[in-house]
């Protein structure tokens, strides 16, 4: 068998990446929306451990920014899963298109 | 502080005062109060003529910011002192005109003498100041101040937007001129105007001078109203009639001409300073008085007559400016009779446009209108305000014995001599001075005399008018006055003047070139029959010729094309300007989220394609690869598979189980890298989400309920199964994570396992206890979040239940 | 390893209170929704803080592994961030006394201070990381703070969504670096950036980085939710979020983007520099067309960041100093106007350009106020809105070359924004829709009925409102400071030296 190494999880967290932005892009409910942030904040965690641990041999400062990350994102999504609720309350329904009050 | 810091400032702070005054003390006009403020600080200014007549200058320098290298730095010296005391004198007897011009019961007059005083206090800081940054500051407060006086009246439509237009036109200028100062401090290392001068060669030089010197000029030229920036001018006429005589003809407007004198030692001297000044200027000559003629409101007409006589002012100081490039000696000496001739034509001008200024402020006062095709005969009714109109535009059409005449003559002698230049491609061009100056004169000559007649003279329709127009008191008559006695007094004594403004004024503009005791040229009334005189007899004997035809050539205007004047060009400039504007708005901000976020992912695209399109590709070194696993390859695969079904995912539950997947095959990648505390921590993390985000589908019952199709079902039957599953395992790894200890590929340093599952406890405790701290607030504020969602919740409950 | 000692928690000390007083202010009783009680203990947290910043400013100390440093910018933004939330709290005492979150709004505010007040001490990039995101999700249930407002829901949906986007970008930028430099101290990453050199990741970090920060400084083309927010959010809210919240942002960018990119200057120049020309022009030929005045100041002060933006793509020592300068000077500008702009939609029903007509005979005071934060926003000396942009213009020419382009953009884009702030002074000061107004009797009300609203009556009670306390507190620091510039240009300059890291 091969060898696996750094670049492979750099490109399995980028390509994590991307299909989060491109969720983030293309959905239409700010759920789904916040799901593929959150997909975003995870595939980030991967590279900042894989960084840490083939990169800097014995350095746990990778693991730690992750850690923080992932208290962080969950405060997030608990923040916005509130504001959504907060939103379907007063228009029933959560889908972005609906939301165009304010533009020019 | 000197006294001349005070000088400045006391204009400011009285300012202050002035609401207060205006409130507590009704019964009395606050023009009063405001008179001897700037009466008394021209006799303190004044008093320092002789001693500037003898020194040359006066420093004063206070420290303002030090760290940028700006200082308060005050300057008083020939030029300067000229300013002071135009500003000063005409600043007091326009406060006097307007105590009777202005009603104490109908007029805000707390507004007005706040905004005279700031407006006087900013034009002395102009022209004191020494620091270029210093000056700025107060040039741009003067094109403020004049905004405000220009929209005194604002119940009329025009008087707001004369006012804008002159704010965008002046600041804009003032912001050029800001530039160009910074290219001077740029180029020389200073901002002080005295050091920049000693430093003229190295000015000369430098790839910035040209940019410099456009951007000055720019500034100039849009305070000054020269072509083609004049346009402001007349629609400032708004303005009342005081404001009009005092910033748009005497002083403010002349901030551009002091900028001219101060910075022609600097630029002064080559070929591009000519041309631009005195090309510039004299197409504002011609075009002003060309187009005075045709106007039918008396203050209009003395706007454009003001944009005209500018222009010549000018166009002197660019004729004048040639003297630098001979440099002391014979040549030059005629070209600094050139600057004496703006000078003291500066000082005229104030002079003979103030009073008529007045007299028109007069008329406009006693009749109710400013229209010549309503007015006539007016001579009988006012023999005084007639004297005096009399002088004053007897004098602007340069007829003795007023001191427009020994100016006019003065500017006759300089265009002639500008004919026979032989340097700057004048060969060629330098004709056209004295033909353009000789037409523009006389044009000047018909609008002097319209002025007067059309109003003074013929036939009188009191039912035109709607007052019956009378004498005006004495004290609006007393100002224009002093302003006609001085415009004789000048053509009598002119070397007077000469002596102690003009000489000193002459050493500032062109140092080096003009010492203080050396002789200039006797200003006199008769040089005998020289090309000059005959010039003004031409002046004379066509004008009056226009004059008395008027009536038939004045159709030729109309077929001057309407549509593109400068002015429409300005107003389409701000429609255009807008509907862009309006259009790019339109085009891009839809409103939607989706479009916004899409701007992100075309400059990613650009940045980072860019980036690795001309850079060398991404390349990375794979030591440190560990023998790939079939665990982390089924790993790496089923996270790309919950990922896509977080994304492609109609139902929204399936989504959520695609992202927990996702969520605990990231915690078992941190078990494989060695990091169970992490794992752990995910673990739980991607539980309590998972949790939270089906707590918050319960509050949201009806959404996407509708778009479950039933193949949907038995997808999500097996997929959360097998997060079950995989769920189940991972639980059960995590919770005893030695299990993976011994298998064989963690072989490499497995006793750092045990130290790293100790360090990030430890680090997380002590090292980064700050953190954690803010951590533990964030968690807080998501817990307010979570909180509030269920008091949401419970309200909403409430709400269904009370239904 | 150094350990903390006792003298060193000095320097934690205004976080601590605003955290203790943040707790309080949450767990109080909230019978009494008119109470002042919480109003009270903010602004005594605040000013204790304050307090204790002043008396440290000077010194210099690393502490807790170079994770906090603690220097003149540090304390600097420490200080302004706290004055800033000062004058928010100061003036919405009345909005938080009518919201039903009144001490809720309180404690967010507070929270979010906490946060801002770390970022200028952070030393590394997780407590960088995590200071701003304390700011940030502290700040993103305050557009919903008021909610019988329909807007501010949605204004919320797009601040958070935005936010959370933007965050993921940093971070995934953050990783990069980290994995670059294996370090995450900032004082490490210069160093070992300059020795790798010319890395391509090093160029996709800058990507993310400049994308995420762009997003929360709200520079175009990542500015678009800006705006809604903006006018969407309650405008107590607003001004904290466009005049304090926002100005954390270009912290946390000054710190991460001067010391991570010193390889790459010039290309970082380049971007920079072009995304500051697009930001000031697109901001201001937007705003040329609003009537809401909320949304043109939201777009003023997209436009304000691309001023700011100017002085990060010069990076000298005098432009970071200039974007510092500018960044007070905004947030000062800002707060003041927001909370102007408040006022008058409660004495005229809305904030339209039209319910500033003939503000000056209603409110002559107000009027004034907004005229003079107009006037400093349009760069008019002598405002300390002017003093900022002079600043990096005079950086920009002493570095010359292709510089001068970025001053001249900014020059010629303050003569444009004039053309719309211009617009409201006209209206404010001169029209009255022909009515005529009498001086004489002193009529203050004689505007068209249509536009009065039941609340005129109340102009009386409302004129000492808060809102006009806030707008007249930062007329005041406007004014002073634009007049006495020297102080705060000083100190910029030393602030300047400590994060320019060559």
């Amino acid at each position: 068998m091969g060898s696996i190494g750094l670049y492979h999880y750099l490109i399995l967290s980028t390509l994590l990446f991307g299909i989060g932005l491109y969720g983030a892009l293309v959905k239409r409910h700010a759920i789904s929306v916040l799901l593929c942030i959150e997909l975003m904040l995870n595939s980030v965690n991967i590279n900042l451990v894989a960084f840490s641990r083939f990169l800097i041999h014995g350095d746990n400062v990778g693991q730690l920014f992750a850690i923080f990350i992932i208290v962080v994102a969950a405060a997030e999504i608990a923040i916005g899963l509130a504001i959504c609720i907060a939103l379907y309350r007063g228009k029933q329904t959560i889908e972005l298109e609906k939301f165009n009050l304010l533009r020019w | 502080m000197s006294l001349l810091h005070w000088v400045i400032f006391t204009p400011f702070l009285f300012a202050f005062i002035v609401p207060f005054i205006y409130k507590y003390i009704r019964p009395i006009h606050t023009g009063w109060f405001v008179l001897p403020i700037p009466a008394a600080l021209f006799i303190l200014v004044a008093k320092h003529i002789p001693q500037v007549a003898t020194q040359g200058q006066l420093r004063e320098t206070i420290a303002w910011i030090p760290s940028l290298g700006i200082n308060f730095a005050i300057n008083l010296d020939g030029l300067s002192l000229i300013f002071g005391l135009l500003i000063l004198g005409i600043g007091a007897l326009v406060v006097l005109y307007s105590i009777y011009y202005l009603s104490k019961e109908k007029e805000a007059l707390h507004n007005f003498y706040v905004y005279l005083l700031l407006f006087m206090g900013a034009m002395l800081g102009v022209v004191f100041s020494e620091n270029i940054i210093a000056l700025y500051m107060f040039w741009e407060l003067t094109s403020i101040a004049s905004f405000l006086l220009i929209a005194y009246w604002y119940q009329r439509k025009g008087s707001r937007y004369g006012a804008q237009k002159a704010l965008l036109i002046t600041f804009f200028g003032g912001l050029c001129m800001l530039a160009g100062f910074l290219f001077l401090g740029k180029i020389t290392g200073t901002y002080l105007i005295s050091e920049i001068i000693l430093q003229v060669g190295q000015v000369k030089g430098h790839p910035g001078f040209l940019p410099a010197m456009v951007l000055i000029l720019l500034g100039a030229f849009t305070k000054s109203a020269q072509f083609p920036f004049h346009i402001w001018l007349p629609d400032a006429m708004e303005a009342p009639t005081p404001i009009s005589a005092y910033l748009h003809s005497a002083t403010m407007v002349k901030a551009g001409i002091y900028i001219i004198a101060r910075f022609t030692p600097v630029f002064g001297g080559g070929q591009q300073w000519f041309w631009l000044v005195s090309g510039v200027g004299l197409i504002t000559l011609f075009w002003g008085s060309f187009s005075a003629v045709r106007q039918v409101d008396l203050k209009s007409m003395l706007a454009y007559s003001t944009i005209s006589q500018l222009g010549m002012i000018v166009c002197l100081l660019g004729l004048g400016s040639v003297a630098l490039y001979y440099g002391p000696g014979e040549g030059g000496a005629f070209y600094i009779t050139a600057i004496l001739a703006a000078v003291f034509h500066l000082i005229n001008h104030s002079t003979f446009k103030g009073c008529l200024f007045m007299v028109v402020g007069i008329i406009d006062h006693e009749t109710g209108t400013r229209d010549i095709r309503r007015l006539g005969g007016l001579m009988s009714l006012m023999p005084i305000t007639f004297t005096l109109a009399v002088i004053g535009s007897f004098s602007m059409a340069g007829l003795p014995p007023f001191n427009g005449f020994l100016s006019k003559e003065m500017f006759f002698t300089g265009i002639l001599k500008a004919a026979q230049m032989d340097i700057f491609n004048m060969q060629t061009w330098g004709i056209l001075f004295p033909i353009i100056g000789w037409l523009a004169s006389i044009f000047t000559f018909v609008y002097c005399m319209l002025l007067v007649f059309k109003s003074f003279t013929g036939k009188y329709y009191p039912e035109k008018l709607e007052k019956t127009p009378h004498e005006a008191p004495w004290g609006m008559l007393l100002p224009p006055l002093v302003l006609a006695s001085l415009v004789v007094l000048f053509f009598f004594f002119p070397n007077v003047l000469a002596n102690y403004l003009l000489q000193p004024a002459l050493v500032a503009i062109l140092p080096g070139l003009v010492g203080l005791s050396s002789e200039i040229e006797i200003i006199a009334p008769w040089h005998g029959w020289t090309p000059e005189l005959i010039m003004t007899l031409g002046v004379i004997g066509i004008g009056i010729g226009l004059f008395l035809t008027f009536r038939s050539w004045s159709k030729l205007y109309t077929y001057l094309p309407q549509r593109f004047t400068l002015n429409i060009l300005y107003d389409q400039l701000l429609i255009k300007t807008e509907d862009i504007s309006r259009k790019m708005t339109k085009g891009y901000m839809s409103g939607f989220i989706r479009d916004y976020l899409l701007y992100i992912f075309s400059f990613l695209v650009v940045t980072v394609g860019g980036a690795l399109l001309f850079l060398d590709s991404f390349v990375y070194d794979p030591t440190g690869n560990s023998t790939i696993n079939s665990y982390e390859i089924v790993l790496a695969i089923i996270m790309l598979g919950a990922a896509l079904m977080v994304l492609f995912a109609q139902d929204r539950v399936v989504a959520i189980i695609g992202l927990g997947t996702m969520g605990y095959v990231v915690a078992m990648f941190f078990v494989v890298f060695r990091a169970p505390d992490l794992a752990l921590t995910q673990l739980v993390v991607e539980t309590v989400t998972t949790v939270m985000f089906l707590l918050c589908f319960y509050f949201l019952p009806r959404l996407e309920k509708e778009k479950v199709s039933s193949s949907f079902q038995a997808i999500r039957v097996v997929i959360s199964m097998g997060v079950g599953v995989v769920v189940t395992a991972l639980a059960l790894s995590a919770q005893g994570n030695r299990l993976f200890e011994p298998i064989s590929w963690f072989f490499e340093n497995s006793y750092e396992l045990a130290g790293a599952n100790n360090i990030v406890n430890a680090i997380l405790v002590d090292f980064r206890g700050f953190d954690t701290m803010l951590e533990i607030l964030v968690f807080c504020i998501a817990g307010l979040g979570v909180y509030t969602l269920i008091k949401l919740g419970l309200t909403r409950r409430k709400q269904d239940e009370s239904k | 390893m150094e350990t903390l000692t006792l003298q060193d928690l000095q320097f934690f000390l205004p976080e601590v209170i605003l955290i203790t007083f943040a707790f309080v202010v949450l767990f109080i009783s909230n019978k009494n929704k008119s109470s002042l009680l919480p109003f009270h203990l903010a602004m005594g947290a605040l000013l204790g803080a304050l307090i204790f910043t002043i008396t440290q400013l000077g010194s210099e100390a690393i502490l807790n592994f170079g994770t906090v440093e603690i220097n003149t910018f540090s304390l600097l933004l420490k200080i302004v961030f706290i004055i800033f939330s000062i004058i928010t709290v100061w003036g919405s005492k009345d909005f938080a006394i009518s919201i039903s979150f009144g001490k809720e709004y309180y404690g967010l505010i507070l929270f979010a201070t906490v946060g801002l007040t770390m970022l200028g001490s952070a030393g590394d990039l997780i407590t960088l990381f995590i200071a701003f995101e304390l700011t940030s999700i502290s700040t993103y249930a305050l557009p919903l703070i008021d909610r019988s407002n329909e807007r501010g829901r949605e204004a919320a949906l797009k601040y958070f969504l935005n936010g959370a986007f933007a965050t993921g970008l940093v971070l995934f930028g953050l990783s990069l670096v980290y994995g670059l430099t294996g370090t995450v101290l900032l004082k490490e990453i210069v160093p070992i950036i300059a020795e790798i050199g010319y890395e391509p990741m090093i160029v996709v970090a800058l990507a993310f980085l400049v994308a995420g920060f762009g997003y929360k400084m709200a520079i175009v083309p990542f500015h678009l939710w800006a705006p809604d927010v903006y006018e969407g959010s309650p405008t107590p809210v607003t001004s904290f979020l466009a005049g304090v919240t926002k100005k954390g942002a270009f912290v946390v960018s000054l710190k991460i983007l001067l010391a991570t990119l010193i390889v790459i200057k010039i290309q970082v120049s380049i971007l920079l520099g072009t995304l500051a020309i697009l930001t000031m022009t697109v901001g201001n030929v937007v705003a040329l067309m609003q009537k809401n005045t909320k949304r043109m100041l939201a777009y003023s002060s997209i436009a304000h960041a691309g001023n700011i933006l100017v002085g990060l793509a010069i990076i000298t020592e005098l432009s970071v100093a200039g974007s510092i300068l500018h960044i007070i000077a905004h947030g000062l500008m800002t707060i003041g106007i927001f909370f102007g702009i408040l006022y008058v939609s409660k004495i005229r029903g809305g904030y339209d350009l039209g319910d500033f007509i003939g503000l000056r005979w209603v409110a002559p005071w107000t009027a004034f106020g907004l005229l003079i934060i107009l006037l400093s926003l349009a760069g008019v000396p002598p405002f300390i809105g002017f003093w900022g942009k002079m600043v990096i213009v005079v950086s920009a020419f002493e570095l010359g070359n292709w510089y001068m382009f970025l001053a001249l953009a900014l020059v010629l884009n303050s003569a444009l924004s004039l053309v719309y702030y211009a617009r409201v002074i006209r209206v404010m000061y001169m029209d009255n829709k022909g009515v005529e107004f009498n001086m004489a009797t002193k009529q203050n009300t004689v505007i068209e009925t249509r536009e009065i609203t039941a609340a005129t009556k109340e102009i009386g009670k409302l004129r000492t409102s808060s809102y006009n306390i806030a707008l007249y507190v930062c007329v005041l620091l406007i004014t002073v400071t634009g007049l006495f510039p020297e102080q705060l240009v000083a100190i910029s300059r030393e602030a300047a030296r400590f994060i320019i890291p060559w």
